[in-house]
């Protein structure tokens, strides 16, 4: 119990609050606004960076294997790379990861953005520093020195539209999901896929706008349930986060409805290969992380080495070895690196 | 009594122990200007949410709502501050939107707390079921504004609230520091900070004791609300944008940095120094851990494994005094 | 009784939105949409029971989910590394254990060091978390053992139309009618329960009585840790795979859930036909959005607004039971 005695004693102490937050104050100075870059002695050629790559989310096994790829280009070049990530699906999590890179003095971060608005500021800041920056997933985003993306995205939407007509035989209905309404690519692909089925599939009908399924598994579970009772002559699926084909499939697997409804999506093999087994879900499309970080690292250091990236580049990686540049933007480069996969050749991506 | 004067030394000692553990560990890399700097511009903004829940503690309650009601009010004054502005404005009439979208997100701040408020007193419902409904409703409001995607592209005079210094000290840090000083003398200098730990210490009692027990609830969230509107302007300010889901994490940090800095979660007590400590214990140990590269996930575990041995170092240390033979006859 | 009306209120507010629902769209009423919905409270149904014991004790557990998905994680990794072929029996009892060795961590500090239970439970919750994914893995199990595969396709009055479409009516759900049993004759007629009720009502009452309350408190934890683990399984078996990063976050919603079904956050009351109806009413009006037809833009407002309803209502309806002299609780909570 608090007694009164105790809160007169409390409000006398509050006299300390003054002092120490004029510490506070004088403890974090904004300090030396413009961090000079090491002098580098040597020749360009001979010397080793330090470049970061930051993730949307650490641990999960969409950046567990593009970590694969960044500790290849470390292994090959000797280069210090190492990989970070937010421990929390937030963007919030993300820019307090690239303060403290900045702090830190790193060459070059690349970065795989949770909301490219969000880290706008944070990325000017380190590109005034001097720090070079290359983006992934990312197509909109101004702070930056170079943007390397997988595919257009709008034609990764259309092409698993068609995919999915195909597999509906052109008629019938069927319903989208994105992983969060705030996310940008998801409600890219998605836009072009609706584009695409207005264009060249129309006698196909979504039933509802886009579903929502917050990136876990088991409301896309839940909400495919839903979908299938709610309408029961649905015809096909198409999700976009990673999480949806496996949830939708395993709906569609416990209802004994693999004949009816196609389920077509963004997915890793390792997620979706027993509901790809069992016909629930009829095709997925990803492209290899491993790769992107690979190449991410690799641009970094050709923008340190003060090379210049162009139209038709070769990265020596498969999908990036004729880099396409986008007509309105100079430092915006497009890869070819998107896969599908069927029971025909999932044995081939044992990830 | 777990929380005795004592408890701000505590966690004083915490906080120098762990800086120097972290300059010891970043050797030339944690002590210096430019990350000190960086964490000047990375917690005020946790901080403020910090305060804004110690508030709703103090009084027996808690405000889950104060992100969402952040990102609403910082949506709202986003939209204000990129579509409202003719292209041909001046800069003084600049400064004007600037301040009218910050004293509309106040008023959005203000107004949400006053929802939670009303619900408490009104209706009877519980603080924890009234704010977590209300968490949900002003995210789902926020996500039928903006349909989803990031409102950005605020005028330059607006991001120097995020990214600016004042006689080289960063913006977002002197906001805080204001806040807390202001919230460190309502609660120690005023008689509703008197109240509201009577309010939390016993209900019964302090309506007994004749004090408008109801009109002190509400007075706590709408301050609650207004705080963590602040902290909404200081998200876009830092990031230019504004969106619907941003910051998710900071609510229950933002309740642990409470509790770390000795607010009861029962009620009755809990003070602003302490809070202010814990904010830079966790922010010590968070960015420590990224200079370190140690696994991002370590740091969770770090600032829990920190909360049990602030709370359990005088647990121990009372149990120990107990088995020694003595005269003390508490217990 | 004040219990029984608070229930007859929920059961009341339920049954009105499912009218609501069926008259919208009649699909709700079939067969299929109510085993799923059985199904879907399941995991958080045992999880609210775990809750239900705390709070009638007079505390607060918000590291339930932590120790959940821990649990979950662990024993699946245990049982995929060792081997296991068949791994229902084994996985289920595995879960169950390390999900009562980490409620032990709760009960030490809360029990035997005497420290407030949402402090401690927000800490161990962080360390839980944090330990789970930075040593025992991240990566997402997907090749469960054979046996708890078989359990999540077990269904009871399991019927095949014409089509071809399979409804049943999942297992899982034995396992939370069990739970609720043991849950209900434990608070109820055993003479734990009676402590426990003793302790959440006045913790220096029950000691005065004779009851041994850190003894009582170290039982308390670790039988919610138990059930914790036993739900992690279940969600495992549920989406036949082990996700580390699933079930964290669902505390709020959960313990609302509990508070929803007439438990006091001050504890010495609830009930678990309450906070079964009380999780119930969550799971129909997440999971009826799509048969509403409610725009998924608007879904969160949707969900945030019959969620302040139903608490208003049952807000006043208590304080309507309740004497004046009881009305004044009705602001504070310990939980956070």
């Amino acid at each position: 119990m608090l007694g009164p005695a105790r809160l007169v004693t409390m409000m006398k102490s509050k006299t300390l609050h003054a002092p120490l937050l004029a510490l506070l104050c004088g403890l974090f100075p904004a300090g030396c606004r413009k961090a000079p870059a090491p002098p580098s002695e040597t020749t360009p050629a001979q010397r080793r960076f330090t470049i970061a790559t930051v993730v949307k989310l650490d641990g999960i096994a969409w950046f567990n294997r593009m970590q694969e790829g960044v500790r290849r280009f470390a292994g090959e070049t000797g280069h210090d790379c190492f990989q970070l990530g937010p421990p929390r699906a937030d963007a919030a999590l993300q820019v307090q990861l690239i303060e403290d890179l900045i702090s830190q003095g790193v060459d070059a971060i690349c970065v795989v953005p949770f909301s490219v608005e969000a880290l706008e500021p944070v990325l000017k800041k380190a590109r005034r520093q001097g720090i070079v920056v290359v983006a992934h997933e990312a197509s909109n985003l101004v702070s930056t020195d170079l943007i390397i993306e997988p595919f257009d995205n709008a034609a990764y939407g259309a092409h698993l539209m068609d995919h999915l007509a195909r597999y509906m035989g052109e008629t019938g209905e069927f319903a989208v999901f994105v992983g969060s309404l705030t996310s940008k690519s998801h409600n890219q692909w998605i836009d072009a896929a609706l584009a695409r089925q207005q264009a060249a599939h129309p006698q196909m009908k979504p039933v509802r706008d886009r579903i929502e399924e917050y990136d876990d598994q088991n409301t896309a579970y839940q909400k495919t349930l839903e979908l299938l009772k709610a309408f029961p002559a649905l015809k096909g699926i198409q999700g976009s986060a990673s999480t949806t084909a496996a949830g939708a499939g395993l709906a569609v697997e416990e209802r004994g409805l693999q004949h009816q409804v196609n389920v077509v999506g963004s997915g890793l093999v390792s997620q979706c290969r027993q509901y790809l087994e069992s016909g629930s879900v009829k095709l997925i499309s990803f492209w290899d992380p491993a790769d992107a970080g690979y190449v991410m690292n690799r641009l970094a250091v050709r923008l340190l080495e003060s090379r210049p990236v162009t139209e038709g580049d070769d990265l020596g990686v498969e999908g990036y070895r004729r880099l396409r540049r986008d007509p309105g933007r100079t430092n915006l480069f497009y890869g070819s690196a998107w896969v599908d996969v069927t029971t025909n050749n999932m044995a081939q991506y044992p990830f | 009594m777990p929380w005795r004067p004592s408890a701000t030394l505590r966690l004083l000692v915490l906080c120098i122990l762990l800086a120097t553990a972290m300059t010891l560990l970043n050797p030339g890399r944690f002590l210096t200007a430019r990350n000190l700097a960086s964490m000047g511009f990375q917690f005020p903004e946790l901080g403020l949410f910090a305060l804004a829940v110690s508030l709703s503690l103090i009084t027996g309650g808690i405000d889950l709502s104060v992100v969402s009601t952040a990102n609403l009010a910082g949506i709202l004054a986003a939209l204000v501050l990129t579509r409202m502005i003719p292209d041909t404005a001046g800069s003084g009439q600049v400064l004007g939107w600037v301040l009218a979208a910050g004293g509309l997100a106040l008023i959005i701040g203000a107004g949400g707390g006053l929802v939670n408020g009303l619900l408490i007193t009104r209706l009877g419902v519980t603080p924890i079921l009234a704010t977590l409904g209300t968490m949900q409703l002003y995210l789902g409001l926020a996500l039928v504004i903006t349909r989803g995607p990031a409102v950005s592209g605020c005028p330059e005079l607006f991001l120097k609230l995020g990214a600016g210094t004042l006689l080289g000290i960063p913006v977002p840090l002197l906001v805080f520091a204001i806040a807390a000083l202001g919230v460190a003398a309502v609660l120690g200098n005023t008689v509703f900070g008197l109240e509201l730990h009577l309010i939390g210490t016993s209900e019964k009692a302090a309506r007994f004791a004749g004090v408008p027990v109801d009109r002190a609830i509400v007075r706590t969230y709408v301050l609650s609300g207004l705080i963590a509107s602040l902290a909404g302007l200081l998200m876009v300010a830092r990031t230019n944008s504004a969106k619907a889901d941003y910051g998710a994490s900071y609510l229950l940090q933002a309740v642990l940095v409470a509790v770390l800095g000795g607010v009861d979660p029962r009620g009755g007590s809990g003070t602003v120094r302490g809070v202010v400590l814990a904010l830079l214990s966790l922010q010590f140990v968070s960015s420590g851990f990224s200079l370190l590269r140690w696994n991002q996930f370590t740091k969770e575990a770090a600032w829990g494994g920190l909360l049990l041995l602030v709370i359990t170092a005088p647990a121990l240390l009372r149990l120990s005094s107990r088995r020694r033979p003595s005269t003390d006859s508490r217990g | 009784m004040k219990h029984c009306r608070h229930e007859l209120v929920l059961a009341g507010a339920w049954l009105a939105l499912a009218a609501g629902i069926s008259l919208v769209n009649p699909a709700f009423l079939s067969l299929a949409n109510l085993f799923d919905l059985l199904k879907a409270g399941v995991v958080t149904g045992i999880l609210a029971l775990a809750v239900l014991i705390v709070l009638v004790s007079g505390g607060i557990d918000i590291s339930f989910t932590a120790i959940a998905a821990f649990a979950m994680y662990a024993s699946c990794r245990v049982l995929v590394a060792a081997g296991s072929t068949d791994g229902a029996v084994a996985g289920m009892l595995l879960a169950t254990a390390i999900g009562a060795g980490l409620g032990m961590v709760n009960a030490l500090f809360i029990g035997a060091l005497r420290l407030p239970t949402l402090i401690v439970t927000l800490g161990t919750a962080g360390l839980f978390r944090g330990c789970l994914l930075a040593f025992v893995g991240t990566g997402i199990i997907n090749n469960l053992p054979a046996g708890l595969i078989r359990l999540s396709r077990w269904q009871l009055f399991r019927q095949t139309s014409a089509g071809g479409e399979t409804i049943g009516l999942s297992a899982a759900v034995l396992a939370l009618a069990a739970v609720a049993v043991g849950v209900a004759v434990l608070l109820q007629r055993t003479v734990t329960g009676r402590s426990i009720h003793a302790l959440g009502g006045s913790a220096g009452a029950a000691e005065r009585i004779g009851i041994r309350t850190v003894r009582l408190q170290c039982f308390i934890y670790t039988v919610v840790g138990a059930l914790a683990g036993l739900a992690g399984i279940l969600h495992a078996i549920t989406m036949r795979n082990a996700n580390p990063f699933d079930l964290v976050g669902a505390e709020l919603t959960v313990i609302a859930a509990v508070v929803l079904g007439g438990a006091d956050v001050f504890g010495g009351r609830g009930t678990v036909t309450g906070t079964l109806l009380g999780v119930f009413l969550l799971v129909t009006l997440n999971n009826s959005l799509i048969l509403l037809g409610v725009p998924t833009y608007w879904q969160r407002v949707w969900i945030g607004a019959i969620i302040l309803i139903s608490v208003a209502v049952s807000a006043r309806n208590r304080r309507a039971a309740a004497s004046p002299r009881e009305e004044a609780p009705a602001i504070g909570t310990p939980s956070q």
